[in-house]
């Protein structure tokens, strides 16, 4: 089990490093740009149109929050659906599975190790992805007075593990319930964008507390705690739970 | 061969929604036995090599394997099996060499690194390429290196020498015998007639979900059918052979051929009213006791 969960990882280390390295060129295109765009922003404090969206644009802070940690963790949660939906129905329709399978593990033990090495991918993409954006944060600091630390914003990013973690189980369940690969990722993607969308309507007409936000992290727990209202496991809240919980019922499904 | 039971099957039964996989299948294979499955396309093979691995459940009956129960046990069997899928599919970017060491790292049992060489040297290949820079034919010899190279007790080979070429297929098959000499057990399943002829003990043929015959090789081509070249010093009659188990196939004057699954003696009886110059007795390959089979069957008759 240890080295097919090895094998998961070493078989995904270009996609570590060109999905983390992608999402550092994402904030240093965005990152920079905020000092100049201060003043522009300020004036679209009122704009109804960013509320309805969940966007806070009148500060810097709520800039970071609306367009970093907003966009990263949504992009990360495509690749945690590419990368989810191929690990075990894309096996299937490539027919590799097969060869998987017929080796002496259990079907529990090839999910497990195949779940658990996806969620090492996710933290070592979120890991470049913090450092990075950290890191252009705290050059962005030098010459302009910024009220985020580049700590902040590391950890603020990083908590969106759970919720790349709850895609990944959701989306190892629809490849082991559904046909094929395409319809679990079209499913999986609808899915995703459905509670995206929902959760922005959700959030119409709240102003989100922007100085709290790397302490509270209250964008992205509002974000979860959305995700989970639309999964099917009402009754837990706490994010590893719910996609334990939807993991495992794929297990049982399998078995 | 032990008269150890390796593989049993208990009126094993697959259905595909409404889609017949097998059906009521009873059969077992010996300890140390190369047991041949023959059957033409869609007919269970497989279907029936999956339910050994766990890979698909069964609808109805069991399959068992070194005694265990193949769906409560499957881990615990497959660390005594390897198998190679008909239609094999590998990692395109993975190079040969890794694929083999993570099959082989995969397994409870530490790889005998010497006897992946010999196997590599035997089929003459080179495991430093990526597997989608490799013909075919090559990537058919991967897997069957995967399938030898653990040594397991039983080894399930689902057309193993497909896309071969005719001295590599001399190789698998004197590596199935290696096998079958070490009182291993091999699982055969093939529409190559002449591979089955060549290295199985016994054959089980299945046609349409359900097995039709099963019996040793040897007793199949010589009990079955017969094909005799009789010159006659006169020419028979039209219908002078009317026999059960006689059938004429072709004449050319006084030179008349029979099939004969029967009744030798009332054909030789009959036959010595003509006067006989001459007879010849042709070989009669598995491939025409097979398809007699399958006619025999289609016409709702007894097996020949």
């Amino acid at each position: 089990m240890f080295n097919l969960f090895i094998h998961e990882i070493r078989s995904r280390w270009i996609a570590i490093l060109g999905w983390g390295f992608g999402l550092i060129l994402y904030g240093a295109i965005y990152i920079p740009i905020a000092p100049g765009l201060f003043k522009q922003l300020k004036s679209l404090k009122g704009l109804s149109i960013y509320h309805l969206v969940g966007m806070q644009l009148g500060s810097i802070e709520g800039y970071m929050a609306s367009i970093i940690l907003v966009y990263i963790p949504i992009l990360l949660g495509i690749y945690c659906i590419i990368a989810s939906t191929s690990s075990l129905a894309g096996e299937e329709d490539n027919g590799t599975l097969e060869l998987i399978v017929a080796m002496p593990l259990s079907r529990g033990q090839i999910l497990t190790a195949k779940a658990i090495a996806l969620s090492v991918v996710a933290l070592f993409i979120m890991i470049i992805t913090s450092s990075g954006n950290a890191f252009i944060l705290w050059v962005i600091k030098i010459n302009n007075p910024i009220n985020v630390t580049p700590f902040g914003l590391f950890t603020a990013l990083m908590s969106s593990l759970p919720l790349a973690l709850g895609f990944i189980m959701i989306g190892f369940f629809l490849g082991a319930i559904l046909p094929n690969r395409r319809l679990s990722a079209t499913v999986m993607t609808i899915f995703f964008y459905s509670q995206f969308f929902c959760e922005k309507y959700c959030r119409y007409g709240k102003i989100i507390g922007t100085n709290k936000i790397f302490f509270s992290l209250q964008l992205l727990q509002s974000y979860q705690n959305n995700f989970y209202r639309w999964s099917t496991i009402i009754r837990y809240h706490y994010p590893i739970r719910s996609s334990s919980c939807i993991f495992y019922s794929g297990l049982d499904l399998l078995q | 061969m032990s008269s150890e039971i390796i593989i049993q099957t208990n009126d094993l039964s697959v259905y595909y929604g409404t889609h017949r996989g097998v059906k009521d299948l009873n059969l077992s294979v010996q300890k140390g036995e190369v047991f041949g499955f023959l059957g033409p396309n869609g007919a269970g093979k497989t279907t029936t090599q999956r339910v050994m691995l766990d890979i698909i459940h069964p609808t109805k009956g069991n399959a068992t394997i070194f005694g265990l129960d193949c769906q409560k046990d499957g881990a615990a069997i497959r660390e005594r099996i390897s198998y190679l899928p008909g239609e094999l599919s590998l990692y395109p970017s993975m190079k040969a060499s890794y694929f083999l060491d993570l099959l082989g790292s995969l397994q409870k049992n530490k790889l005998d690194k010497l006897y992946l060489k010999r196997l590599l040297e035997l089929l003459n290949l080179d495991p430093s390429r990526k597997i989608k820079e490799y013909s075919h034919g090559n990537k058919q010899k991967i897997g069957v290196i995967a399938a030898f190279m653990g040594k397991k007790d039983l080894i399930i080979l689902d057309e193993p020498t497909i896309g071969l070429d005719p001295l590599v297929q001399q190789t698998v098959l004197e590596l199935v015998q290696e096998v079958k000499d070490e009182g291993r057990t091999v699982f055969l399943s093939s529409h190559n007639l002449e591979e089955v002829q060549a290295v199985c003990d016994r054959l089980g043929i299945i046609q349409n979900g359900e097995l039709i015959k099963t019996e040793k090789i040897a007793a199949l081509t010589s009990q079955q059918l017969k094909r005799l070249e009789i010159n006659f010093r006169k020419e028979p009659p039209h219908d002078a052979f009317v026999i059960e188990g006689v059938k004429e196939i072709s004449r050319e004057g006084n030179l008349v051929m029979f099939e004969v699954s029967q009744n030798l003696d009332r054909l030789m009886e009959k036959a010595v009213l003509y006067g006989i110059i001459d007879i010849e007795t042709k070989t009669v390959s598995l491939e025409e006791i097979f398809f007699a089979f399958y006619r025999s069957q289609n016409k709702g008759g007894q097996n020949v």
